[in-house]
């Protein structure tokens, strides 16, 4: 369990048309024991920033600290990745293509004043946990891509870390194991009381596992607060995308019999909060409905829509609509095919979120 | 379709045909009596190979030839590694290839040339010698004791083709996948353990192609022994190679001929299983 601090970290590369800035200006305290999750879209720099925590490379400006020790500052690495006490699982998980499952989970342990007899006790009793025992004497080639994804798991704890890493830990996995890969790495995280980051572009990693979220993009932490805070008050439109599915949408916020209406074309939502005049908001599908008026409290009939488009997608149809006299497009989830081209549309306006103009 | 595949291997058949009709045409010497007794040769069936199979300098001149490709496959193996694992390591890459290029220089130069420096670095009182005194050392008979002479070849031939194995071993480390090293470092492990456990396992293709290369390399190494020597009549630096043009320079050519081949199937019995088995590895993947 390890407090890791980055202090003003910067990575620069210099290459021939000029300096690319991997990361701008990181300041963050992990806290020890806290499992953190790094989101951002590729390239954002989120691996860089990792392998920097992991001391495979070092901040070209800025300090890193461990538990307020400095391992690296100003491009140089001052203690280095074997003396950190990390456990990493790579995004292909990396595992030693010629020795045994057993080997490999054992490898971090023979680097270690160990017993031969003490170092079989430890794998085996990270095998259990992790359910592949039955499959240590089997080379990872040998393996299915869940086997091998928890023999890096394993491999990575075995030697009791004090910071376990893990790079898009679920991307190599198919879709339908992903989930339980999730819960296992989170109840591993919880039994173990591990510092945990969590590296990842889905964010389905990232709430699964973490308490806290840091958002990177374009090398810069854009926001750190914790899952829901980030789902449902991002803040600006990169994030909320990160997120999940939002429209984008422009509109006008009018007063009218002492109210705020928000006006979207021939929308009208009553809103609450001090927004004036021209605004962006991002608004959820899954806050709009057609058609019915939901029998939740908190929705409120917007105005009539015209559909445009209906596809069927991963079980709903997904129907993409315009409000009267306006262009801009909508995207909702029905169950059901849409009957009419106009219909109703409602919302639940305490979730709509306002971006700066 | 096929004509292109006809013209792409005519090239490699033209010259495999012309290679093939030399050697099958030295094979046919072989078979005769040829020799500056018998200066019309006419069929006499194995009887030139039974000679030079019997003849006094064949046992000697054959293990020297397997001491010299054995040492040079065992050290040069050895050696390569070592250099290659020191070349991995470092991080400039500039300096690796100046290393490697250095390494390498050898084999850019013809061999003679290479035999010629070691003659003069051999000599008794200003070659390498005349180093040893000024540091304490005692002075080496490199050429002038006969226990020393084929040792002093296979220091030659090490030191040349070393750098064969290095450049294959050090592609073969390269070729490895960098992220299983960095997790290698992460689980606290040295440079050597990492040279150890994780590079040389994954280089069986480096071994496979060095040691192949090393030996035929080697077994056919004529410049050394023969400018060490002056002439193909010392028989503490006689190889098999310098056997055969021995029995030539003597004229007798049906003899030469049946040494020749006997070269070629040694070699060829030890390159083609190692051939097989790397196709197959080859094929496998």
């Amino acid at each position: 369990m390890v407090e890791i601090s980055a202090k003003s970290v910067y990575k620069i590369f210099s290459k021939k048309k000029g300096e690319v800035y991997a990361l701008k200006d990181i300041n963050l305290t992990i806290e020890s024991g806290e499992k953190f999750g790094i989101l951002g879209p590729s390239g954002a720099g989120k691996t860089t920033f990792m392998r920097i925590i992991a001391g495979l490379e070092a901040p070209t400006k800025g300090e890193l600290l461990f538990d307020e020790k400095v391992v690296a500052r100003n491009g140089k690495v001052i203690v280095g990745p074997e003396s950190r006490n990390i456990g990493m699982v790579f995004q292909n998980w990396s595992l030693y293509p010629n020795m045994t499952a057993f080997d490999n989970i054992a490898f971090p342990l023979t680097n270690m004043k160990i017993s031969k007899s003490e170092m079989r006790q430890k794998v085996e009793e990270v095998a259990k946990v992790l359910e592949i025992s039955s499959v240590l004497e089997h080379y990872p080639r040998e393996l299915s891509g869940g086997q091998q994804q928890r023999v890096a798991l394993a491999r990575a704890i075995v030697k009791s870390p004090s910071v376990l890493l893990l790079d898009e830990p679920f991307s190599n996995l198919d879709a339908r194991i992903r989930d339980s890969a999730r819960a296992l790495v989170r109840d591993i995280a919880e039994k173990l009381r591990l510092t945990v980051i969590v590296v990842s572009h889905d964010p389905a990693d990232i709430f699964s596992i973490s308490n806290r979220v840091g958002v990177i993009f374009q090398g810069e932490l854009v926001q750190v607060g914790k899952p829901e805070e980030i789902y449902n008050s991002p803040k600006s439109f990169h994030v909320a995308r990160l997120i999940g599915e939002i429209n984008e949408l422009k509109g006008k916020v009018i007063e009218e019999d002492g109210k705020n209406i928000l006006s979207i074309g021939n929308l009208a939502i009553p809103i609450s909060g001090g927004y004036r005049g021209e605004v962006k908001v991002g608004i959820r599908p899954e806050n709009l409905r057609l058609e019915e008026e939901p029998r939740e409290e908190g929705w409120v009939e917007a105005g009539k829509v015209r559909v445009k488009i209906t596809t069927y997608e991963g079980g709903h149809f997904k129907v993409t609509l315009t409000p009267l006299g306006d262009d801009q497009e909508i995207i909702v989830f029905m169950d059901k095919i849409p009957k009419e081209e106009e219909m109703k549309l409602f919302v639940r306006p305490s979730k709509i979120m306002f971006f700066k103009y | 379709m096929k004509k292109t595949s006809f013209l792409l291997i005519l090239p490699t058949a033209i010259f495999g045909a012309i290679l093939l009709y030399i050697v099958f045409y030295n094979v046919a010497i072989s078979f005769t009596n040829w020799s500056l007794l018998h200066p019309i040769p006419s069929f006499s069936g194995i009887s030139s190979y039974a000679n030079v199979i019997h003849s006094f300098y064949f046992p000697t001149s054959l293990i020297h030839s397997l001491e010299l490709s054995g040492s040079a496959v065992i050290f040069g193996n050895i050696l390569g590694i070592g250099i290659a694992g020191l070349l991995y390591f470092l991080s400039s890459n500039k300096a690796r290839t100046f290393f490697l290029s250095i390494i390498i220089l050898p084999l850019a130069i013809s061999m003679a040339v290479n035999a010629l420096i070691w003659l003069w670095l051999y000599n008794y009182n200003l070659g390498v010698n005349w180093l040893f005194l000024r540091l304490g050392l005692p002075y080496v008979p490199w050429l002038t004791s006969t226990s020393m002479m084929m040792p002093s070849i296979i220091i030659i031939a090490i030191w040349a083709y070393t750098g064969l194995p290095a450049l294959f071993y050090l592609a073969s480390f390269l070729g490895i996948d960098k992220s299983i090293i960095e997790a290698a470092r992460l689980d606290g492990a040295s440079s050597f353990k990492i040279l150890r456990k994780i590079l040389i396992p994954n280089s069986a293709n480096g071994f496979i192609v060095s040691t192949a290369l090393l030996f035929l390399f080697t077994f056919r190494i004529f410049s050394i022994p023969y400018i060490l020597s002056g002439g193909p009549t010392n028989i503490f630096m006689q190889t098999l190679v310098v056997f055969s043009y021995y029995l030539f320079t003597t004229e007798f050519f049906a003899q030469a001929s049946a040494l020749s081949t006997i070269i070629i199937l040694i070699a060829t019995a030890i390159v083609i299983p190692y051939a097989l088995y790397g196709i197959k590895r080859w094929i496998k993947k």
